[in-house]
This record gives structure tokens, sequence and C-alpha cells, in this order.
């Protein structure tokens, strides 16, 4: 058990019910099959490394945690020679669980995808990473799945780009348990991937869970499709934390890389809170930063202390947001800090 | 600044202050702008600050009788005699003519006379519920005032309600204008 | 359907402004129960007549600036309730009016309001009266003598315990009867087990934190067993200087005010261990018996350049791990996810 990083915050993770119903295609949206030229081969085990990634190439397959082809993570994964893969099934973020889902509900197909993914880049060790802090679930999540052993990442919020950057350092390949899925069906079915699984739920939806969609389907066509109970008031396309939210969702499309859908009824009070001064951000921040000294700093016209702040540090995880009484905006305040740095320090010539 | 703060805690202290300041001030412009031109620049600073100080020593003398209030302005009186506004008058005004210089002087003067009594008047009148050594009954009494940080903040209070009334005139002012623009039917 | 637009993250922890000022309030209500028991309802008067005033203070400022007023975040009326509980019960309430207008006038709303004031407005209101009335001030009722709602001459009036330790005697008031308030103090100083539990209560609630009050009261106890002003045993000497005065209450409420402290943890150490020894410091040398809310302004005034300290700290502590800590994964997954999107 790992156990990333010290600060961060602790979120409930609402992931029923999404979590433990079937997931399903929406009649209303049915997943074209668009299949490979050539045959499919007989024995699949016993295809060669090369071989696999042509397949993954021609099938167009994208990994759902960063958006890059899977064919060429395999590919320079082989050349590098890492030493195992993981599969990451982690989900952190409340309300998402497009990766976990389909790792509980296809084992086998990931047991089998995930076997050619380590011929393909010639390793042997693998794991399958899950997130610990997983409470209140109606399926009990087992240790090991068929044959490959489950990490369970404990941690605050945000753990999973913790542990990713954690494995890269040590010369593992990360890959989205999804795409696996996908890898499967281009080998074993000749299938091209077409679709990608999406978590619907909030408040505002009828049928809230994980849903395999056809890819170019506008987040208002979905929204249809599943239901919803009311009008609601925000719809966020990605995750509860680093998603955006839509103002119009019949224009914005779904990619392979859009792991959630939701949809809430309420929106926050905009109570026009000043900041208190309570430093909750600085104990949440995961990397150490103060989002409220550098929040003071960039509202005021003096900014000769953002270097000491280290805003180019932020990754982007929107503690400091959350925990924020004042509900203030201090993720964006802090995006708009890191580029102030990065654009002063390749003025001044730093590395 | 300090000059009008710290030792105005009551008029009559307020009025002697400001008496002491315009004894340094004025004879020093006055002369400055007659003889000014003759003196080499290195001994114009304790040529000025002779005249001054004999003058602050010569009021001194005038007012020994008010020993109490001589104590209050304590330090001030010796440091009025070399304050800044006359430095700086008697190195201005050796190129100007003496009406100038006069006129110059006596109005600092009266300026600082005006804040200095206000001032003082304020802090004398809910500070120490007197007025002119006079017992009053104040409405509020609010014994803090006599402090020297009370002073400042007196001060800031009194410059942000003199900015603001000087806002409303000039934005009378010039609301009246362009009225009267208007009704004089020029393109506006 | 009509959207609105709102920045990530999507979900918000449900602690507002609001819920931490109310956790405050709510804080402060066994301590106006127990100045009613023990002084009868004049008490309440006094609190609701601070609050009333900070509270239409606070707006009129905010309304002066050109801003539109917005109390409720109900800082204003924290600073109402705290002010009586600072001065003692028989205050005037002409004191608590200018306490109050100090407080929120000139010591907070001119440095930017709520958030931005450098200085405790409860602590400099209260420190301006004490100025103002410097006999009314430290002169207090009997506890268990109902107080009527305008104090008059026949109200007796007595000194407290810090005023005998402040000449140099053991006050003839026993422990115990200090430690449940029985004894002659500001409004809400003197019950000591009440405060401690509130303390508590706003430790457990998360509304303030642990390391603070322990390092103001640690540098006050320290300073008290290395310079004792009584002579006593020292552990008596320093719960004699502990439960008399202001320090319990100024550990509770006046020294955790978010705005005006610092907010990495080392600092708050270095401020709150400052700030203790400063107060006893400032007793001994000080012209009044109870000197901590000058010590806390002072402190006040420091706290901006702790908090650059404390970057400059966490700045090397950072420059150590920055190898890990670079290349942040997070954005190329977004921008992949607009970019694809919206085609």
């Amino acid at each position: 058990m790992r156990n990333y990083p010290r600060k961060g915050i602790l979120l409930e993770q609402n992931k029923e019910p999404g979590l433990s119903k079937e997931i399903r295609i929406l009649p209303a949206l049915p997943v074209e099959r668009s299949e490979l030229p050539g045959p499919v081969s007989s024995t699949p085990d016993m295809l060669a490394p090369y071989e696999i990634v042509s397949i993954a190439k021609e099938a167009n397959i994208v990994d759902e945690i960063d958006g890059r082809r899977l064919w060429k993570k395999l590919a320079q994964a082989a050349r590098e020679s890492v030493s195992g893969i993981v599969v990451d099934a982690l989900d952190d973020e409340p309300y998402i669980s497009s990766q976990l889902a389909p790792t509980l509900q296809f084992p086998e197909q990931l047991h089998q995808g995930l076997r050619l993914a380590l011929r393909a880049i010639g390793a042997s060790k693998s794991s399958i990473e899950i997130y610990r802090n997983l409470f209140d679930l109606d399926t009990r999540i087992p240790s090991s799945i068929m044959g490959v052993k489950v990490d369970r990442i404990s941690g605050s919020y945000p753990a999973e780009s913790y542990a990713r950057r954690r494995l890269q350092r040590n010369s593992t390949l990360v890959v989205g348990a999804c795409a696996l899925l996908f890898l499967q069906r281009a080998v074993y079915e000749g299938l091209r991937q077409t679709s990608a699984f999406v978590t619907v739920t909030g408040d505002c939806v009828a049928n809230p869970g994980n849903y395999e969609v056809p890819l170019g389907v506008s987040a208002g066509a979905l929204l249809e499709a599943v239901g919803l109970i009311t009008d609601p008031k925000r719809v966020v396309a990605g995750g509860s934390m680093t998603g955006f939210s839509l103002t119009d969702p019949s224009t914005v499309y779904l990619s392979q890389t859009t792991r959630g859908l939701l949809a809430f009824a309420e929106e926050f009070q905009d109570m026009g809170y000043a900041c208190l001064g309570c430093g909750r951000c600085t104990e949440a921040c995961p990397q150490g930063l103060s989002p409220y000294f550098i929040y003071k700093v960039m509202q005021s016209h003096r900014k000769h202390h953002i270097e000491l702040a280290d805003a180019d540090l932020c990754i982007g995880c929107g503690s400091c947001s959350y925990v924020c009484p004042a509900k203030l905006d201090l993720a964006q305040v802090m995006a708009q800090a890191a580029a102030y740095t990065r654009r002063r320090q390749t003025a001044g010539g730093q590395p | 600044m300090p000059f009008v703060i710290v030792p105005t805690l009551s008029l009559k202290a307020g009025l002697l202050m400001s008496a002491f300041l315009a004894a340094a001030t004025i004879p020093s412009a006055v002369l400055a702008s007659l003889v000014g031109r003759k003196i080499p620049p290195l001994f114009s600073l304790p040529f000025y600050g002779t005249v001054s100080t004999g003058c602050v020593l010569l009021l001194r003398f005038c007012v020994s009788g008010q020993a109490l209030l001589l104590e209050d302005l304590g330090v001030y009186v010796p440091l009025a005699a070399f304050n800044g506004m006359m430095l700086e008058l008697a190195l201005v005004h050796p190129r100007r003519r003496v009406p100038d210089a006069l006129h110059d002087a006596v109005m600092m003067c009266f300026g600082f006379l005006l804040v200095a009594a206000f001032l003082s008047a304020l802090r004398e009148f809910l500070g120490s519920g007197s007025l002119w050594g006079v017992p009053l009954t104040a409405p509020i009494r609010i014994r803090g005032l006599v402090l020297p940080f009370s002073g400042f903040i007196l001060i800031g209070f009194l410059s942000a309600l003199f900015r603001r009334v000087d806002s409303i005139i000039i934005g009378r002012m010039l609301h009246a204008s362009r009225r009267t623009a208007k009704q004089g039917g020029d393109a506006v | 359907m009509k959207l609105r637009t709102q920045n990530p993250p999507h979900i918000r922890s449900r602690e507002s402004s609001l819920t931490m000022m109310t956790d405050i309030v709510i804080a402060t209500l066994p301590l106006y129960a127990m100045a009613v028991y023990y002084y009868g309802t004049r008490a309440l008067l006094l609190g609701g007549f601070g609050v009333i005033v900070s509270s239409m203070a606070d707006g009129a400022c905010q309304l002066l600036a050109g801003r539109i007023p917005n109390i409720r975040d109900l800082s204003g009326a924290v600073t109402g309730l705290l002010i009586p509980l600072l001065l003692p019960a028989s205050a005037s309430y002409s004191m608590i009016l200018l306490a109050a207008l100090f407080g929120i006038a000139v010591a907070k709303q001119p440095f930017g309001g709520m958030g931005q004031n450098i200085f405790n407005p409860a602590a400099a209101g209260t420190a301006f009266a004490m100025i103002c009335w410097p006999k009314s001030a430290f002169a207090y009722p009997v506890p268990f003598e109902r107080l009527p709602a305008m104090v008059d001459d026949t109200v007796r009036l007595v000194s407290s315990p810090a005023y005998s330790l402040s000449l140099g005697g053991t006050p003839n008031i026993d422990l115990l009867d200090m430690l449940l308030g029985n004894a002659p103090g500001p409004m809400g100083g003197t019950n000591i087990l009440v405060l401690l539990t509130c303390l508590i209560f706003l430790i457990v609630r998360k509304t303030v934190g642990l390391a603070m009050p322990a390092a103001f009261l640690g540098g006050a106890s320290l300073m008290a067993l290395l310079t004792p002003r009584v002579d006593a045993p020292a552990l008596t000497a320093v719960a004699y200087e502990l439960m008399s005065g202001l320090l319990v209450i100024g550990a509770v409420f006046l020294i955790n005010d978010p705005v005006t402290s610092p907010k990495r943890t080392l600092p708050k150490i270095f401020y709150g261990f400052g700030t203790g020894a400063l107060s006893m410091a400032f007793r001994h040398i000080g012209r009044y018996e109870e000197s901590f809310l000058f010590a806390l302004l002072v402190m006040n005034a420091t706290v901006w350049i702790i908090d650059v300290w404390g970057e400059h700290l966490a700045h090397a502590m950072r420059r150590k791990n920055r190898e890990f800590k670079t290349n942040p994964p997070v954005s190329e997954p977004a921008e992949q996810d607009v970019g694809a999107a919206q085609k």
C-alpha cells in the first residue's frame, strides 16, 4: 500500500450507484462496429510484439489517461525496455468510475489485453492500481484480478497524478484499463476503437451509471439518451475536480479522454466573500505551495515575491479551490500565477 | 507633520506652536530674499539657522511666563528653529522678491496655524474636556485622543474628509460648467 | 437548458466563511451564558449592543468605500460579540460603542476590510477603550452581584487578580475559584474552564488549529516560569498568571483570527510563542495590569513578514524535492480533451 501524498484533501467518492451497475450501450446511441482489414488471428497469444503494436495502431486506440495513442506508448516502452506495466484504474476523482467499472466487469478481457501489452513491450511484471479510499461501495474490490495483483493506493486526492509520476520515474509503463480492453477487442475480435467508457452521473441524471458511448457523440445527446430528471444548472465534461463546465452541451463532443459527464442541479451560491486568510488552501496543497500567498501577491501590483512562491510547481488538482471557505477561484489564480512564473523564467533565461 | 500632531494637545499649545514656527520661518524667508544672493552656499545653512534660532529665542523669552505650556511643547521649540519649511523657503527665496517671499512664508505659516488650531481644538475638546483652558462638557469624552497615535489617525481621517469635500466641490464645478456649456448651445 | 459555467473544481467543500464565523459565534454563547449567570442580563445587553454597533459600522464603512455592504459573513458580529467579553461587565455603553467604532472604522476598514486587515479589530478597539478609560476598564464587578442595565455609583467595583499580580502580591482568590470564573475580571476572561471547552470545540470543528493556542500559552507559561511576579511555588505562579487577565480568552479567540495570523505551521508556532512571551514581558513593564492586547497588536504588525519568512523556508525545502515535483502531467490531458471534444 503506497500512500501519497501527505497533504491533499479527502473527498467523498460518491461512486455509487454508477459503479455497481452493469455497463450498457444505450439503444439511442449504438456503437458502430468497424472491423480491421485482414483476418483475426486464431492464436493471439503467439503474436509477435510488432504485430500487436501494428494492430493497436490500425485500431486507433487512444489511452484515456493521457490521450496518447496506445501504439506509441507501447513502442516507446519496448524501446526503453521498461520493467512492467501498471494498469491505471485509480479514479480518485469523485463521481467518476469509468476505469474502475470496466475493470471489475470485464476482468477476463482486461487480463487478455494486459497479456498482449506485456508481450508487446517484452516485460513480465504487472499490477492493477485501484484507489483505496472507496467506502460505501456495493461491490467488493478483489485483491487480485485473474491472477494479477491489485494494488490499493491510499492517500488523499490527488493520488492519481502522484501515482502516475512516481511510476514513470520507476520505469514502469502506465496504461489505462479501458485502453487494454480495446486492445483485447482489436486483437481477439478485430475491431477498431469506436467507443469510450463514460460515467454519466449527477443529481439530475435519471439513470446514473457507466456507459459505453460511441465516439463523436455530443454531450447533449448523451444526456438525453441517459435521461434527465430535472433541468441541470451545471453540466461538467471530464472529472469533477478537473473537468470543464459546458454552456451548450449539444456542441461539445465526447472523446476518448472524457471520462465523465456530470449534471448537477445546484450551483454554488455566489455570496461574494473575500479571502479570510484562513490558510486552509496552504494546508491542502499537495505540492506544499501557499495559494493564499500567491493570491495576495497576484492581487497586489508588486509581484517581487512571486519567485519564492514557486507557482510553476502547481499541478492543477484544484484542492485549494475545493477547501476555500470563501469559495474563491483559487485554481484559476494558481494557473495564472504558474503561467506568469513560467513566462518570467523563460524571459529571465533560467531553465 | 510631527509638529502639528505631537505638541498640539490643547488650543493654546497649538497656537503657540504655530507662533514659534512663524517666528522661525518668516524672518528667515524675508532675509533670504533680501540678502540671499550675497551669501555663499557653504554658509547659507548656518546663517539661516542662526537667524531663525535667534527669533525663536526671542519669542520664547517673550512667553517665558507660560512655563506649563512651554513644557507641553517641550523639544519641539528648538526643533521648530531648524524646521524643514524654513530651510526650503530660505534656499529657494534668494531668487525671488521680498513681497513674494513674505507672501509664501506667511501663507505657509497660516496654513499650519489653521490645521494646528483645528486639530488642537478637537483634541482638547474631545480629549481633555476643555477649550482654551475653560472646562466644557463634551458629548463624549475620548481620553485617548491626547495620545500622539490618535493624532496621526485623526489627521488621516481629516485629510480624507477634506479630500472628499474637495472632490464634491470639484464635481459640482464640473457639473455647472458642463451645464452652462450645454445651455450655451455649443456642440458638446 | 440554461447552464452556468463555473471554473473547476466543480465540487466544493461544505464549509464556508459563514460556517466558520457561525462556529465562533456559537463558541461565544457559553461565555455569555456564564456572564449572565454571574452578572445578570446586562451581559446580554452589552453583547447585543456590541453586535449592532459593529455590524452597522461595518456596513457603513463599506458603503463609504463604494462597495455593497456584505455583513453576511458575520465578521462584524464576531467583533461586536468579542469586545464586551474583553471588558468588565460594568463597562458603560459608550465604552463599547467607542471600542466597536475604533475597531471597525479605524483598525479594520481603512486597511481593506474583511480579509485584509492587519490588526485584530476586537483587540484594537478594546485596547483603545482601555487607553481612554484607564480606570473603568479595570474596575470589575463582583461575581453573583446582579448589575442594573445602567451602571451607576451603587455598583461595587473591585480590582481583579491581575492588579494584585501587577503589584507583586499573590491574589487572595483560590485557584479553583479562578478556574470556575468566580473571580472579578473581564466578562468573558474569567471562566477558564468554559473557555478551554470552547477551544476544544473549535479545534474539533477544525475552525482553528491546535498549534497557535498551544504555542501562545506555552510561550506565556515559559515567560511566567522564568520571570515570576509572585512569591509562590513556580507552577502556582504560572497558574495565577495564566488565569488572570485576558490570556486564555486571547488564546481562544484573538490569536486564532485567521486574517491576522500566519498561514504555515512553523510561522504559526513562532507567532504564538512570540505573542505569549511578549504579553508576559509587557505585564512586567507595562502601565496597565493587562497588556496582552498591546502585545497582540504589535505581533499582528509583524505577521506578513513572518509569512514571507515561512515562504522562504518552504521554498528552500521545496528546492530539495524539485526534481520530483516538476513536469506536471495533468495539464496535458485537459488540453487534449478540449481539442478533441470541441470538434
